[in-house]
């Protein structure tokens, strides 16, 4: 069962910059909740007041929920970097995890703005790299 | 009591009867048979209604039966007898119609009346006055023949009043005038005892059949003049709103912008009005198909009306333009406001069925009342302001300012000028000499042209050459510029090649290798000393399409070389697909060698890809002997600049050819 997955990243718009992580902290839940319901998964990232979001899901889901993210204007400079068919689900443990630079120890700082840079020049491997930091995290919570 | 709850029986009845005439009138085929049934079992009944609740109050002071089955007929022969003058009454003939038609309904009350009397046996001597019962008859047939007139010329939306006023009276006069006709004397010894509880139970029945009847005939009316209104609604909702995106339409665009710009006159509240056209979606709807056009459509309006506040109204007028009008906005921050989040959000990509697209829009922005205040001033006003959008590169907004109207003005004499200089070929074709290096000599020449206009003087390629592209111009300028420096290169000395500029308009038009040939022909010139130049937006458009024209252009023997290399995109990958036999470093890279070490590093690795890929490397624009030295150290072959010539006429390149060009060298 192939899953469609997209992945884009946008600029908070400045009118929110200030409460930033506490919005894409919101956007995770809220987008978790409702995602449990859709069979969508995925994790978003919020570093230097950018967003970097993966959705996966089917073809249907996956553009709604992009649809509207497009309709959002807390993003600005919204760009898409990827959108394609997997053979099968990246973060299917997370309805929709979160990556939050305020959030993160000084080790997941530097490899979210890692992952901040790769984003626009080698969108897959960003994407690999948000999948690692998530397991690391898991594997954190779980050891402390 | 009796007296008053048949009054208002005739009233009610007559009202809703009136109503129901008039749609068994309107109606046809078989509706109509339905309405005049149902019109005339309520009008039948109410009419008999009125009379029976009417008797019962009469008091003739003598005890009073019914008889059952005359007052059963009297109920029958008013519904036929409503029901036959209904038919009538659709007659096409108005006199014939009303007459025949509202006569019979009046008979049919007299008839049911005087049977109904008939059947009210009171217990004495019952007399009757010929000259009333005449009078009455005329009345209900005169009374009824104008209802059903009035009733006919009736012809707008409001209820027919008078046919209501004259039915009532025609059931009222006969009812009157008949009992004044009718006469009982009691009969001595039959005393004026109490009417029998059994007759009272079973009038009062009839009576409350009667009004359920008129009830039925009400409701039907209401449900059925809702069910109309509902329709009148869709039929409303469907004409001003655009099917595709649900969106208003122009037209409905067109009657808010005249409403408010007559509310304006009498100092009603500012607007700003904005027009919207998405760029680029003309290619994704051929390339991707309709359907997916639509779908895209469907996407657009729904980010539009994210984007604009509650109040304001979103409308599309056109194929892929949208207009906004923003009512209350005087401020130009807000209205620029309101266009940043239009062009932001339309500039999002559009991820559809599994494909994207990426559009874009323009928007033009015109205030009222401070830039105009009628319909048509503003909407051209903010047409120019949008085109100035659009011209100043898209993906941006423009408020209306009056000089756009002027460059607009030049613009379009700048275009008729240009038709006309087509026309009267007044296009010159000049040449900037190319040297080969190594030989130390020219090797051929590129063509350029200009345009010696009588009204402007000389005219730059880079101002006409894009209104030439956007007017179509251009093929014909292209084809004239390319026959002239073919017939011109025809005397040139054996080997020396001309090189003649493409435009990608010309390029993608079809018949590129067409005419290519019809000018190599005409002139006799090889078409190995013909090269084409191309640039890379040409490529970027259609790359299908402009493969298949160099393929064919090249397939003459005619040699193509791309042009400013360096300033486009991935101007690599293009060498590889395209069949290019020389590359033109851009004069922007050359001007800065040596000095400057971005662009001598640019110069190197061109002239290296050259040689590696087995292309001939011209440089553009030497103009100092440092550039030359570091330009020809670094292996490019050919130059052109103005150290060696600045583009003359034939005549002089042809003394420059003929008779210098051994002696000339450069050191």
């Amino acid at each position: 069962m192939t899953v469609q997955r997209l992945f884009y990243s946008s600029r908070i718009a400045d009118e929110h910059a200030s409460r930033g992580a506490a919005i894409a902290r919101e956007i995770a839940q809220a987008s978790a909740v409702r995602n449990s319901a859709s069979e969508l998964t995925g994790t978003l990232a919020y570093i230097d007041g950018h967003f970097i979001q993966v959705l996966e899901g089917n073809l249907k889901q996956v553009e709604e929920t992009f649809e509207r993210i497009c309709c959002d204007f807390r993003h600005r400079e919204l760009k898409l970097l990827d959108y394609h068919t997997a053979p099968s689900r990246l973060f299917s443990e997370w309805a929709m995890a979160s990556l939050v630079e305020e959030d993160a120890t000084i080790g997941q700082r530097e490899a979210l703005s890692e992952v901040r840079v790769l984003a626009t020049l080698n969108a897959r491997e960003a994407i690999a790299r948000m999948r690692q930091l998530l397991a690391l995290q898991d594997r954190a919570v779980l050891t402390a | 009591m009796l007296v008053l709850l048949a009054a208002l029986l005739c009233v009610v009845g007559s009202y809703v009867s009136i109503q129901l005439f008039r749609r068994t009138l309107q109606a046809g085929g078989g509706s109509r048979f339905h309405w005049c049934f149902l019109a005339s079992v309520c009008a039948g009944s109410s009419i008999w209604g009125t009379h029976f609740i009417a008797m019962l109050g009469y008091q003739p002071g003598v005890p009073v039966t019914f008889d059952a089955t005359l007052t059963i007929i009297s109920v029958v022969i008013a519904i036929f007898g409503v029901g036959i003058g209904l038919f009538l009454s659709t007659l096409r003939n108005r006199w014939f119609g009303a007459l025949c038609g509202g006569g019979t309904i009046g008979l049919a009350i007299a008839a049911m009346h005087y049977v109904g009397m008939f059947a009210y046996r009171a217990d004495g001597i019952v007399g009757w006055l010929p000259n009333y019962v005449a009078l009455s008859l005329a009345c209900a047939v005169v009374f009824g023949a104008l209802a059903i007139d009035r009733l006919r010329v009736h012809d707008h939306e409001g209820h027919p009043w008078t046919a209501t006023l004259l039915l009532v009276v025609a059931i009222v006069m006969l009812h009157f005038v008949g009992m004044a006709a009718f006469t009982v004397t009691p009969i001595a010894g039959f005393g004026s005892g109490p009417q029998s509880e059994v007759f009272v139970a079973m009038a009062s029945a009839i009576a409350m059949a009667a009004l359920l009847i008129v009830g039925t005939g009400i409701s039907t009316y209401l449900v059925e003049m809702r069910t109309r209104v509902d329709a009148q609604d869709r039929l409303h909702h469907i004409a001003m709103h655009d099917t595709l995106t649900g969106l208003q339409n122009r037209h409905a665009f067109n009657g808010k912008l005249r409403r408010l710009c007559q509310r304006l006159v009498k100092g009603g509240p500012p607007f700003a009005l904005l027009m919207v056209d998405l760029d680029r979606f003309k290619p994704i709807n051929d390339s991707l198909g309709h359907p997916f056009g639509d779908k895209v459509l469907k996407a657009v309006s729904a980010r539009l009306q994210e984007a604009v506040r509650d109040n304001d109204m979103v409308a599309r007028i056109g194929g892929d333009e949208f207009a906004v009008i923003a009512p209350g906005v005087d401020d130009p921050s807000v209205a620029r406001l309101l266009a940043e989040r239009i062009v932001e959000v339309l500039s999002r990509p559009f991820v559809i069925s599994g494909q994207v697209a990426d559009l874009g829009a323009s928007v033009g922005i015109t205030l009222a009342p401070a830039d105009g205040k009628d319909a048509e001033t503003l909407t051209q006003q903010v047409d120019i302001a949008l085109y100035h959008a659009k011209n100043e590169g898209r993906g941006r907004h423009c408020f209306f300012d009056p000089s756009l109207t002027e460059t607009l003005r030049e613009r379009r004499l700048l275009e008729a000028d240009l038709r006309r200089a087509c026309m009267r070929e007044e296009f010159e074709v000049y040449f900037q000499p190319i040297l080969d290096t190594a030989t130390r000599e020219f090797a051929g020449a590129e063509a350029l042209v200009r345009w010696h206009s009588p009204e402007r003087g000389v005219v730059s390629p880079v101002l006409f050459i894009p209104v030439a592209e956007e007017l179509g111009l251009v093929t014909t300028i292209g084809a004239l510029v390319l026959e002239r420096a073919c017939a011109e290169a025809a005397t040139w000395p054996d080997g020396m090649t001309v090189a003649v500029n493409v435009s990608p308009v010309q390029m993608m038009g079809g018949r590129l290798a067409s005419t290519v040939a019809q000018a190599l022909h005409k002139s006799g010139l090889e078409p190995g000393r013909l090269e084409i130049e191309i640039t890379e937006t040409a490529l970027v458009t259609d790359d299908e399409l402009a493969l298949r024209a160099l393929e064919e252009v090249r397939a003459l023997g005619v040699k193509i070389s791309l042009d400013d290399f360096g300033t486009g995109y991935s101007s690599l990958s293009y060498l590889h697909r395209f069949p290019i036999d020389r590359i033109k470093i851009d004069a922007s890279f050359v001007n800065q060698v040596p000095h400057d070490p971005g662009s001598a590093s640019i110069v190197r690795a061109i002239a290296q890809l050259g040689e590696s890929l087995q292309m001939e490397v011209t440089a553009e624009g030497i103009e100092t002997d440092a550039q030359y030295s570091y330009v020809a150290e670094h292996g490019c072959r050919h130059m052109q600049g103005f150290l060696f010539s600045r583009p003359v006429d034939a005549a002089t390149l042809a003394r420059l050819f003929g008779t210098h060009e051994k002696n000339r060298s450069v050191a």
